[in-house]
This record gives structure tokens, C-alpha cells and sequence, in this order.
């Protein structure tokens, strides 16, 4: 190799700036896979006491660099790029950010029939926190909608038209307060405006808004708001994020001259992810996201051309507006409890602690079951919400259940943290209660979102520019569904590993069971199931081979039932969650 | 990594900006000095306002009543004045229903801001304003003592420092409130008491700094008029050994509490400033810094709140007795205990 003249540097550096923390991911993409060099991190400094992001991102990148030996800052402590004749440098960097409040909507409809079922998939696709909707139907003073409209002081304005052809005067009519209203906002206070509607209200809506900077128009002859109109929806909601967080975030716009306007909203990136994974991989059973983060959690189903997304801002303090009340109602419940020797108000004290100190981890065991227990209650709440968005593929024609595809990809470090994963992993099997087989995968360097935005430089869209080098494969897991009472014989798996071992098992109903089968072996699995229990191998009754990798966890045949239902008694609840840990090794 | 700093110190400069996000009026002068409650910013955008159809009202086109309208676009207007008209065999006329400003005059319908307090935001600490920031804010410099809490109500106040415990684990009961206590700021330890917030109220107590209390009660003390702070958190937790000495220095100084905390937004931290003496300068002020050995510490984290310890080495990434592997520092307590913690867990105290 010429020493004087040593091959280009590709290496891409992915920011994610976060509500806590800022992290820098360094990577070097290598036929086709991203390989992760190095991370440095370092708190997210968002106006505390005058400062911006950019000192976070700067102690964040020193941190990289030293960690990495690699040289990308210059004197100045300013990235170098591109890459410099001495192979100093990045060649590429992409920016994510969801740090930042919960977005305030401002949702107008034209209607004059009830809202559009569409729009709350639209509304759960940013990081959307207070909603506030008006409608043709309402009757309202014009002075009073402009109060409302004022005091509220909406982020994003979202203008749906309605699906007749509306009578245009009274559109004016009903629009004319709205438009006072935003004209009376300060310059700083503007509100980006959507609007969605068929050529003809578009026009009048136009006339209205168009000198506004910040209107952007989407003119679609319905609105059933599916597929390719869905996305290009989504795409613009994802723009108009950016440019509410450019004027939000100190320090922002400059972090987006620095990676030359690649900046994105984080879910977007972590969207993107999964759609990747979801086109390219050959099963074709659809793929699941989960992101618990700090102040987001965010839930993503993909199958086929059908996508549901989730996004929901969580409660930044208990006193505000609640955003996510079927957790706040969950966890203020005792009957909500599995975990061992929980009080509710242990949970509640150390949820309101973690709020105010929000780096801090559980330092005792107890902890620990309550860090478990707080996510279980979190991904129950938002199961719950999302269940009935999800993509129809992936939903069972009998008991309403849901497969979730595969993988389902799990990121967040509320339950990706490496110590945890049995508890995370059994919170997510009771919360989503699959149906039969998956596997689960984290994503313990929190890259994925970072990857799905460098993705989108490199003209490949295969599954393997998300290296699953920098992905845990958890376990792999078989859930039978059908009927017949505990303790009787449901599915016989035949277990053979490649270097030849051997294991024949009989799975009763009520149990969860774990073969052991380590990261870096293979097997096949024969699998028959009895009693026509449904395996999700073409049917009720219907078995097979399946070849399967090794994993944290092993491969767990989750036999407890669909829908798996929890004792009423607590000490029972708690007996039956510390048996099923403990099959989980934890 | 670098690590939040608390600030426990008896002599400091401490130098705040206080802005409003929307464009504002900023109500004082560079060079001038501010009380704790004087309002430095005022909010430029009012929010109550009344429309009227004067087209509709006079009978007319609007673009007829655009060409009648008497009151332009800033005028402020009293209850009864002209704003369009006279037109018509009846001289139809629309006059001000209310005091206010003409904000908006066209298409035939004319809308009034209302007169109304707009919101001002206090300084929350007593001292000199040092710079202006156009259209936002202020930046105020002051010296003395300042302690930073955890959380707290979002109230202001100012009044005479009063520790109402004798040790760090103390519990505030109502029945010690009074009267007697009107005009300061009581320190005290844990409570329990959701009354306590609303009794104190009553009794003209300035303002509440607590270690910790009942998750239960933040509804409660989210109510109440006056500043409530919490050092440590939520639960039953003693307050920490620094905190509890500088905190007893300070009896009888004159403390601004500023219990203002948007964990959403900014970073920003509830505060007592305690008043130094006159021209006595201290040291500058950080907000994050990096852990060495030598530091001071507190800890946090729930079952840790309330101690503070020595940082004796950074260890890297540790496996933690629970298990978990995180970056970890060897703190010493000052009973001489050696403990492994990770590094999420500690605080610098300053």
C-alpha cells in the first residue's frame, strides 16, 4: 500500500442528538455493511443556562475521536470534511435529533361529518403531544377560535379537506378566523401549516395561506390516506419536524450546516430502518420496531406496502397534560404489578426520581424489577394504543392476535441495556404476546436510526447495510395458539444443531420453555404441533423444519397462551412472573 | 463523560438569563439592579381579542366597510369610540365594545386586542442586569451563596433564610408552621404533609425548601402560591451533608427562591440565592464538567439520594453488583465505605 497516497476514507459519522444524551457513531461502510468504529457521548446541553447543542455534539465528537485514535476534528475543533489529503476526516455525516417538546397540532378539518380515522394515524406520525381539533361542524364564535387558536399556540396547523367537493364560501367562512389568528402570531410563533385535500379546496386554501413561508400543500384526490400518499404525507411531516426543531433548538442549525443539511428527526431514521429491513428481507412476514427512549416511545409495523407508525411523546412531568394516560393510569395502579415485591408506590417514586435525574441507572436488584416493571407498563400502554393501527397482514384472521413479522427490532436503552434482557425480553412477550415464530433483535448501540438515514446515501437497499454485527439477536421465539387445558402435550420440537447434538422435547400448554442454543451455532428445528395448535406454518395443525441461529436467550417456546391472561391474585401474578424469568435465565 | 454539576457554595457570581420564548419588551436597562420579583421581560403578544363584522354591522359590502373604517390599524381605543361609520339615512355606526387596539382592519371586519395584563417574567434573583438580548431577555448577575435543587413548583419568592431542622433526615410537620414564621424560607427535611403547602400560604411563609418528599404531594405543592424546592427528590430521603451545612450558614441571610423547573425545555434548575456581602465576588460558575478523582460528589438515583461521597478513581465500564455494566467511578463515604458506582449515578458538587 502507497503510504503517501493511502486508499479514501468512507468513513460516515452519524449524530443523534437526544433529549439526554448526544451520542457520535462512527462507521465504516465495507461492501455494503456498516461497521461501527467507535461512539462517544456526551449529556445533550439544550439551553441549559445559555448553552446550545453544539457544546454536547463537540464533547460527544472529543470523546469519539478519543476513543476511535481516528483524527476528524481540526485545531479548531471543527470536523473535517471531506476527507483531507492526509485521510483525516469523514466523508459523510448525518445528523438525527428528538430532542425537544412534544409537538402542539392544530388539526382543522373540513368536514362536516366525523373526523377522519385517517387523521389519527397522521397525528401519531411526529412527535405529536397536545392535540387540539376544530371542525365545520363545531359552533364556535369566530373571536373565540381566534382566542383558542392564539392561546394555544400550535406547532403544526393541519388544514384536511373533506371527501365532497365543499362548499367553497363556506370553507372561507370557517377558515377566515384561522387565518386572522396566524396572521396576529409573532414571526417566531408561526406555525408550520399542512394541508391535505382534493385540487379544488386546495385552491381555496391556498388563497388563504399562501404568502405564508410555511405552508405546505399535499393535494390528493382522497383521503384515504394509504401507501405511497401515507408516505409522502409522513415524508413532509418529517421536513416540517426539522424545521420546527431548527427554530426550537439552539444551536440546531448550525449542527445542520455541519453535516451539510442531512438532518433528520430521529423516528424518521429509525423508520427508514425498518422499512429497509422490512423490503429486503426474504421471509417477507413483515418487521416490528420498538424505541423506548427517555421521553419517546415509538412503534413501527411494516408489512408489505402497509406501514404503522406510533409516536408517542411520554409525560415529561405528572401535573401536565397527560399524553400517554393509559401509563399514567397503569401506573398508578397496583393491580397493574407482576414484578416481585413491588409496591406502587416504590414504582411511582422511583419513575418520578428517574424523571429528574434521568442519566441515572438502578443500582440495586429492586431497582432493576422496577425498571423492568415501568417498561412493561410502558409497552403495554402503547400496544394497546398502536394494536389497532397495525398493518392488516400481520394480523390473524382468529383471535384478533398479531405476529408482529420478523424481526421485531428493539431499540432504546430502556430495553436494550445488556443486563436486562431477560426481564425486557419476557416484557415484551407479555406485552405483544406474539403469534408463531419471530425473533427479537437489539439494537444495543441505539445505531439503528443512524443507519437507516446512511442508507439512504448508498445505492443498495439490501438488509445487510444493517450490519447485524452491531444488532443483538436475542432469541428466537415460537408461540403456539389454540386450546386445550394446562399441562397437555402441545408441540413436539426436534432440535438438531450442526455439530450434531440432538434434543426432543414435548411443550405442554401453560409452560415457557427455553432450549439453549448460543450465539454463533445453527440449527434445525422439526416442529408438530397436536391439537391443531397454530404454529404460523400455513395453518392450524400444520408443522415443519425451520433453521434457526443461535441466540442470547436461546430459542423459547412460549406456550402460555393467546391471550395470555394474568392471575387476578397478586402473589399469584408475581409467582407466575418470577417462574417465567427464571426460565429466561433471569 | 461528563457529569452535572451542583452547586452548593457559599460565596459564587452567579449570572442567569431570563428570557421569553415569544418577542418580548424588556423592561429594564443594562446597569440597573433588580429585585427578585421585579419584572424584567413582559410577553408583547396579548391573547384575547374580539372580532367585528362591521360589513355585517353597517349594512354594507366589505369592501365598503374597509373604506368606513374610522380607527386604523394601533389605534388604541376606549369603550364607545367610533371605529366605522356613519353610513346610511341612519348613520350606522360600530363603536368599541371594549377598551384596546385596533390589530386588524380589513375585509369589512375589524378586530380589537383587549387590554389585558400581559405576562411578565420576574428576575428571580436579586441583582444587576449586565446585558440585554434583543427581543428575548435579560442577563442578570448577582453574588452571594446559591443552592440547586432537584425540582420544584415553578413559584418565586423571596424572603429570610430559616433552617427548621436539626438534622438531615428531619421530618416538616404542619404543627410547627406559624405565624411566627411569616417572611422566610424554611429549609427543612422530608414531608408528608399534602396540607402543609396550602398552611403555609396561609401564614405568609415565603417559600419551602425540602430534601424530598411524597410523589403524592407534587400535585399539591404544583398548587400552592408559594416557592416550593426540593434537593434531593422524590421519597423519603435525608438531605445531603453539604447541602445541609451551606444551607445552615446561610440562616438569617436574605434568600430569592426561584422554583422554576422545565426539565422539557431547558435544563434549568431550581435555585436560593442567598445574598454575599457587597461587592464580594466569587468564583464562575459550570454546569457540566468532566469526573476526576478528588471531587466531591452526590449521589442520585433513588435508593442512593441524600449521600455524597469522595470520587476516588474512574474504573471504565464495571460489572455492577446488580449485574448491569455501565461506566463506573470508586467513591468513599466519609465513614471510610469504598463503593463502585456508575458514573449516571453521581453528581460533581461544587
Amino acid at each position: 500500500m502507497n503510504i503517501e497516497n493511502p486508499p479514501p476514507s468512507n468513513l460516515s459519522l452519524a449524530v443523534d442528538i437526544g433529549s439526554i444524551t448526544t451520542r457520535c457513531m462512527l462507521f465504516d461502510p465495507i461492501d455494503d455493511r456498516y461497521h461501527l468504529i467507535g461512539i462517544g457521548k456526551a449529556p445533550t446541553t439544550l439551553g441549559l443556562y445559555g448553552e446550545d447543542v453544539r457544546l454536547g455534539l463537540r464533547l460527544a465528537l472529543e470523546e469519539l475521536q478519543a476513543n476511535t485514535g481516528k483524527i476528524f476534528l481540526d485545531g479548531q475543533k471543527q470536523l473535517i470534511q471531506p476527507v483531507s489529503r492526509d485521510g483525516d476526516g469523514v466523508a459523510l455525516a448525518v445528523a438525527t435529533v428528538s430532542a425537544g417538546p412534544p409537538l402542539k397540532l392544530l388539526l382543522v378539518s373540513l368536514s362536516k361529518t366525523a373526523a377522519n380515522p385517517i387523521l389519527d394515524k397522521l397525528t401519531r406520525s411526529t412527535y405529536t403531544g397536545q392535540v387540539k381539533s376544530l371542525s365545520m361542524i363545531d359552533d364556535i364564535e369566530p373571536a373565540a377560535l381566534i382566542d383558542a387558536i392564539l392561546v394555544f399556540k400550535s406547532d403544526i396547523v393541519m388544514i384536511v379537506g373533506s371527501t365532497d367537493k365543499g362548499n367553497q364560501s363556506a370553507i372561507l367562512r370557517f377558515l377566515e378566523p384561522v387565518r386572522i389568528a396566524l396572521k396576529l402570531l409573532p414571526e417566531i410563533l408561526q406555525p408550520e401549516i399542512l394541508f391535505i385535500g382534493n385540487g379544488k379546496q386546495k385552491t381555496v386554501v391556498q388563497s388563504l395561506f399562501e404568502n405564508s413561508p410555511r405552508f405546505h400543500p399535499m393535494a390528493c384526490d382522497s383521503l384515504d390516506l394509504e401507501g405511497e400518499l401515507l408516505e409522502r404525507a409522513r415524508e413532509i411531516l418529517a421536513k416540517i419536524t426539522i424545521n420546527i426543531r431548527l427554530r426550537q433548538i439552539p444551536g440546531l442549525k448550525e449542527v445542520q450546516e455541519v453535516v451539510n443539511g442531512n438532518l433528520y428527526p430521529t423516528y424518521w431514521g429509525f423508520f427508514r430502518a425498518l422499512r429497509i429491513l422490512n423490503k429486503g428481507l426474504p421471509a417477507q412476514k413483515g418487521v416490528t420496531g420498538i424505541d423506548i427512549g427517555f421521553k419517546t416511545a415509538i412503534f413501527i409495523g411494516c408489512y408489505a406496502e402497509d406501514v404503522s407508525l406510533g409516536i408517542y411523546p411520554m409525560n415529561d412531568w405528572p401535573g401536565e397534560e397527560d399524553l400517554l394516560p393509559e401509563f399514567t393510569d397503569r401506573l398508578k395502579s397496583q393491580k397493574s404489578l407482576v414484578s416481585n415485591g413491588l409496591s406502587q408506590e416504590s414504582v411511582e417514586e422511583y419513575y418520578y426520581n428517574h424523571l429528574l435525574y434521568p442519566l441515572s441507572l438502578p443500582v440495586s436488584k429492586s431497582e432493576k424489577d422496577i425498571t423492568a416493571e415501568i417498561n412493561r407498563i410502558i409497552l403495554n400502554s402503547i400496544v394497546e394504543r398502536q394494536r389497532k393501527d397495525f398493518p392488516v397482514g400481520m394480523q390473524t384472521s382468529e383471535g384478533g392476535f398479531i405476529t408482529w413479522g420478523e424481526p421485531i427490532l428493539v431499540s432504546g436503552s430502556a430495553l436494550t441495556n445488556s443486563d436486562s434482557l431477560s426481564q425486557s425480553c419476557l416484557a415484551l412477550l407479555d406485552s405483544m404476546q406474539p403469534v408463531g415464530i419471530t425473533t427479537i433483535v437489539t439494537d444495543i448501540h441505539q445505531a439503528g436510526a443512524s443507519l437507516g438515514i446512511l442508507a439512504s446515501f448508498n445505492s443498495s437497499t439490501s438488509p445487510h447495510l444493517l450490519d447485524f454485527n452491531l444488532f443483538l439477536h436475542l432469541a428466537t421465539v415460537i408461540n403456539p395458539v389454540g386450546r386445550s387445558s394446562t399441562g397437555t402435550p402441545i408441540l413436539r420440537v426436534k432440535i438438531t444443531i450442526d455439530d450434531g447434538a440432538e434434543c426432543v422435547m414435548d411443550v405442554r400448554q401453560g409452560d415457557l420453555e427455553v432450549i439453549p442454543l448460543a450465539p454463533g451455532k445453527n440449527a434445525n428445528l422439526q416442529l408438530q404441533p397436536f391439537h391443531r395448535y397454530d404454529i404460523g406454518m400455513g395453518g392450524a395443525g400444520r408443522g415443519g423444519r425451520v433453521r434457526v441461529s443461535g441466540s442470547v436467550l436461546g430459542i423459547i417456546i412460549d406456550a402460555r397462551g393467546r391471550p395470555l391472561i394474568f392471575p387476578d391474585d397478586q402473589e399469584q401474578r408475581k409467582a407466575s412472573y418470577r417462574k417465567s424469568l427464571w426460565m429466561l435465565g433471569g | 463523560m461528563t457529569l452535572p454539576v451542583t452547586h452548593y457554595i457559599q460565596k459564587a457570581t452567579i449570572v442567569r438569563q431570563r428570557t421569553l420564548p415569544a418577542p418580548a419588551r424588556i423592561l429594564v436597562r443594562r446597569g440597573q439592579i433588580v429585585g427578585t420579583l421585579d419584572p424584567v421581560v413582559e410577553e408583547l403578544f396579548v391573547s384575547r381579542h374580539l372580532l367585528l363584522d362591521a360589513a355585517r354591522g353597517l349594512g354594507v359590502s366589505a369592501e365598503r366597510a374597509d373604506q368606513l373604517f374610522a380607527a386604523k390599524i394601533g389605534k388604541n381605543v376606549t369603550i364607545r369610540d367610533l371605529l366605522a361609520g356613519p353610513v346610511g339615512l341612519t348613520r350606522r355606526v360600530i363603536r368599541a365594545p371594549a377598551s384596546g387596539k385596533v390589530v386588524l382592519a380589513e375585509n369589512g371586519q375589524i378586530l380589537l386586542e383587549l387590554n389585558e395584563q400581559p405576562f411578565q417574567l420576574k428576575s428571580g434573583l436579586p441583582g444587576e442586569v449586565i446585558d440585554l438580548i434583543s427581543e428575548s431577555g435579560v442577563v442578570i448577575q448577582a453574588h452571594g451563596a446559591l443552592i440547586q435543587g432537584a425540582w420544584g413548583n415553578g413559584q418565586i419568592n423571596h424572603g429570610e433564610i430559616f433552617p427548621l431542622l436539626d438534622q438531615p433526615d428531619f421530618q416538616l410537620t404542619p404543627d410547627v408552621l406559624g405565624i411566627h414564621l411569616a417572611g422566610k424560607i424554611l429549609v427543612s427535611g422530608y414531608c408528608d404533609h399534602a396540607e402543609l403547602f396550602e398552611l403555609a400560604a396561609q401564614n405568609n411563609i415565603r417559600g419551602i425548601i425540602l430534601s424530598s418528599m411524597r410523589p403524592a404531594l407534587a400535585a399539591f405543592a404544583l398548587n400552592t402560591s408559594i416557592p416550593v424546592m426540593l434537593l434531593e427528590g422524590f421519597g423519603r430521603h435525608a438531605l445531603n451533608q453539604s447541602a445541609f451545612d451551606t444551607l445552615r450558614s446561610c440562616e438569617g441571610l436574605s434568600g430569592a427562591l426561584n422554583a422554576e423547573w422545565r426539565r422539557s425545555q431547558f435544563h434549568n434548575r431550581p435555585e436560593l440565592v442567598a445574598a454575599g456581602p457587597d461587592g464580594d465576588t466569587g468564583k464562575q460558575l459550570k454546569s457540566f464538567d468532566f469526573p476526576a478523582p478528588g471531587n466531591c460528589i452526590r449521589l442520585v438515583g433513588t435508593s442512593v439520594l441524600g449521600r455524597s461521597a469522595r470520587l476516588m478513581d474512574l474504573t471504565g465500564d464495571v460489572t455492577l453488583p446488580n449485574k448491569l455494566t455501565a461506566a463506573a467511578a470508586v467513591i468513599q463515604f466519609p465513614d471510610g465505605e469504598l463503593v463502585t458506582m456508575p458514573l449516571g449515578n453521581l453528581e460533581i458538587l461544587d
